[in-house]
């Protein structure tokens, strides 16, 4: 750990669990201002458990929670209302609460004993709501929203508290995919503009890769890991956290491909240049087990080869076709009932023209069906 | 939005002071509203017609308005607690178990040939209360579901009423007359005295839950959003089931147990307010509670006079139907 440097958010040896029960133990984590940490793990891990935590609305069992340099058990009830602000997966029921009202609850903290908001307070919930993009909906009955644009008004709400710390627990979960990356550039933008700290958890590994600048994997009672996204994203402990099969994790894109077909492979496959990944998932939905080649290995088909294919003929990235390979696929080929090629041979380079001479010597005892996707 | 918050106070206000007027004005012996005013001023009338409106009417209108608050505002801080708009004193088991606390305590110290105070069947009411309320929250630990929370308040007031029920047959006669009047539910018979002490009693608390509003506006977003924005729930919620056994607890000891007032004025006021903001809603409930406590009292003593209803048979002719809408309504929306 770097002593020296200014963490605004720091776990010590956390210990964190109800009551006799331990979830969660030896948690190290950092968050600087301005910088994104995402929490994740399989379901119930502990992550909400850790969250609740952090957030002092459960006690730790050990260990202290650190922000901006002090403990934070020591700060008031008022003092942590100022500095941290949340996002919950509890809904929020009303019946008649506006987005107006819903928002300017997180003036809480700073409004008398009568909550009434002064000049500064609507000042502060205007432009929020402006960030935030929901100003159209100010008057708009807050029940009456969809799950999008419900969790931007919560995400208003908690800017309103004027956070240096922000946690939310799984927001992109009830969202659609426009709504989940809309939601997440905000966070991101906002984060950065103003300065928080960010601690987010989320299942969507493939989004945590793209808006964490930390990840930290909670699984089987500690912090598994905890880094750089690429770092703990690597395909051997996703699969592992996740009960994923071998190779079916794509870390590149955060996805995991679904089950290889068994049995004996007859089908072989010629594709390249992302132009085979379709035709491999159609195989995989009538569960006929194939072998493909030859792909390189940056191509784009490669991961869904090595997930769903069972052989991949493969050559080192950037590397030239070699005569071993072409061997190997004559081999493969002579076992082979149907052959199919998803490469359009003629728009492709010098390798190309390799394959090609083989399938032309394959033709002529064998019938090729062309599939051609793109 | 202001506005409709104007409109519905003052429609709360105007129908208050009409209804109030009326319950002085209506009954066996009819008083014209100008020898009212006049008997007011001046003191010029009749001394039985003075007797009956300064002796009866006007404490018992007074009673019915500033109880039928209360009771309103009970229900209001209840189904805030629950988050949910079918709790109340009465389905609770909260007013049942005030019931069965005061006619313990009348019992035993009327066969003693003591007289109780105010304050005595106050205190008395509030520990039955709390204990019925103590009863329902132990369960709402184990029991998620509201609805299964609300059966088991209502089956507390079905035993707390067959105990007060047998308490009252088997007591000695003379005094108890009265007594199975009220535990009926009744404004009749009250004395300046009472109403003394329960305006004092309900106003100091209306006082302090309107002084509660922030604390309740948070609460309404729920418990992790309200302790993050530096509430302490624990004793929020502690003060607001004291706040609302209290105010229950005054209620029945004044008039006994009076059912659907709790549960359906705040839902009323809520659809006519379109809002859920709590200094509002609390004053509109408590207006509303006032107004429909007033209304009912004078059907119980009109409709077929000269036998009076009691004040729940009335309540519950509009009120069930209210908690009806409110539970289709719900249902739609979930």
């Amino acid at each position: 750990m770097e002593e020296n440097k200014k963490w605004h958010f720091r776990t010590e040896e956390l210990c964190v669990g109800y009551g006799q029960q331990q979830v969660l133990a030896q948690v190290n984590l950092q968050v600087e201002a301005g910088e994104i940490l995402t929490l994740i793990g399989p379901n119930g891990a502990g992550k909400t458990t850790l969250l609740k935590t952090m957030i002092g609305q459960l006690p730790a069992l050990e260990g202290v929670v650190y922000v901006n340099q002090r403990a934070y058990e020591d700060f008031s009830a008022k003092e942590k209302a100022k500095e941290t602000a949340v996002v919950l997966t509890t809904p929020i029921r009303t019946e008649y609460m506006t987005v107006e009202e819903v928002v300017a609850m997180g003036r809480y903290p700073y409004t008398g004993r009568f909550g009434v908001l002064g000049s500064r307070d609507k000042k502060i919930i205007e432009e929020v709501m402006e960030q935030t993009h929901i100003l159209q909906w100010k008057w708009h009955n807050y029940q009456n929203l969809s799950d999008g644009q419900k969790q931007r008004v919560l995400l208003a709400r908690a800017l309103c508290q004027e956070p240096k710390l922000l946690i939310l627990d799984e927001p992109t979960s009830y969202l659609d995919l426009g709504y989940k990356v809309a939601f997440l550039s905000l966070l991101q933008k906002l984060a950065r503009q103003k300065e928080m700290a960010v601690i987010v958890s989320m299942h969507e590994l493939d989004l945590a890769l793209r808006i964490a600048d930390q990840i930290a994997c909670v699984y089987q009672g500690k912090i598994q890991s905890f880094g750089l996204a690429e770092e703990v994203c690597e395909a051997e402990l996703m699969e592992q956290c996740y009960g994923l099969p071998k190779d079916s994790y794509i870390q590149n894109y955060g996805t995991a491909e679904l089950n290889k077909p068994e049995g004996e492979p007859s089908i072989f496959v010629f594709g390249g240049a992302g132009t085979a990944t379709p035709f491999y998932r159609q195989l995989q939905r009538t569960q006929q087990a194939f072998r493909t080649g030859i792909l390189w290995e940056e191509d784009l088909d490669y991961p869904v080869a090595k997930a769903l294919a069972e052989e991949v003929i493969s050559l080192p990235a950037f590397s030239p076709l070699t005569e071993e390979a072409l061997q190997k696929v004559r081999e493969v080929l002579a076992v082979s009932r149907e052959i199919y090629c998803t490469l359009p041979l003629e728009r492709y380079g010098i390798h190309a023209k390799k394959i090609g001479i083989l399938l032309e010597e394959v033709e002529r005892k064998k019938k090729i069906i062309k599939v051609y996707q793109f | 939005m202001r506005k409709r918050s104007h409109i519905v106070i003052g429609t709360l206000v105007f129908l208050c002071m009409v209804l109030f007027l009326c319950n002085i004005a209506i009954g066996t012996v009819y008083i014209s509203i100008s020898d009212l005013f006049a008997m007011l001023k001046g003191g010029v009338g009749l001394a039985t017609q003075k007797e009956i409106i300064l002796e009866i009417r006007l404490p018992r209108a007074i009673a019915a308005g500033v109880l039928g608050g209360g009771l309103a505002l009970s229900g209001y801080l209840l189904q805030t607690f629950f988050h949910n708009p079918i709790a109340g004193p009465f389905v609770l088991g909260i007013s049942s178990g005030a019931k069965l606390s005061v006619a313990a305590m009348l019992i035993i110290f009327l066969q003693r040939g003591l007289s109780v105070g105010s304050v005595g069947m106050i205190l008395a009411a509030f520990f039955g209360a709390m204990l019925s309320m103590g009863i329902v929250l132990i369960f709402s630990v184990f029991v998620e579901k509201m609805g299964t929370l609300i059966i088991a308040g209502i089956m507390i007031s079905y035993i707390c009423s067959a105990i007060t029920e047998c308490m009252i047959t088997f007591a000695e006669d003379s005094n108890i007359v009265n007594l199975h009047h009220w535990s009926q539910g009744s404004f009749s018979g009250t004395s300046w005295e009472h109403v003394r002490s329960m305006t004092v009693l309900i106003g100091v608390t209306f006082l302090f839950v309107i002084a509660m509003g922030k604390s309740i506006a948070a609460y309404q977003l729920g418990e992790g959003y309200a302790q993050s924005l530096g509430l302490s729930v624990i004793r929020f919620r502690v003060t607001l089931v004291i706040f609302s056994s209290l105010l229950a607890a005054c209620v029945t000891a004044y008039a006994g147990p009076i059912s659907f007032v709790g549960i359906a004025v705040p839902n009323v006021v809520r659809f006519c307010l379109r809002s859920e903001k709590p200094v509002p809603m609390m004053v509109c409930s408590f207006l509303g509670g006032a107004v429909s406590c007033l209304g009912c009292d004078l059907l119980a003593r009109v409709a077929f006079a000269p036998t009076e209803l009691s004040i729940s048979t009335v309540t519950a002719i509009f009120g069930a139907p209210i908690v009806l809408w409110i539970m289709l309504r719900r249902r739609k929306e979930s």
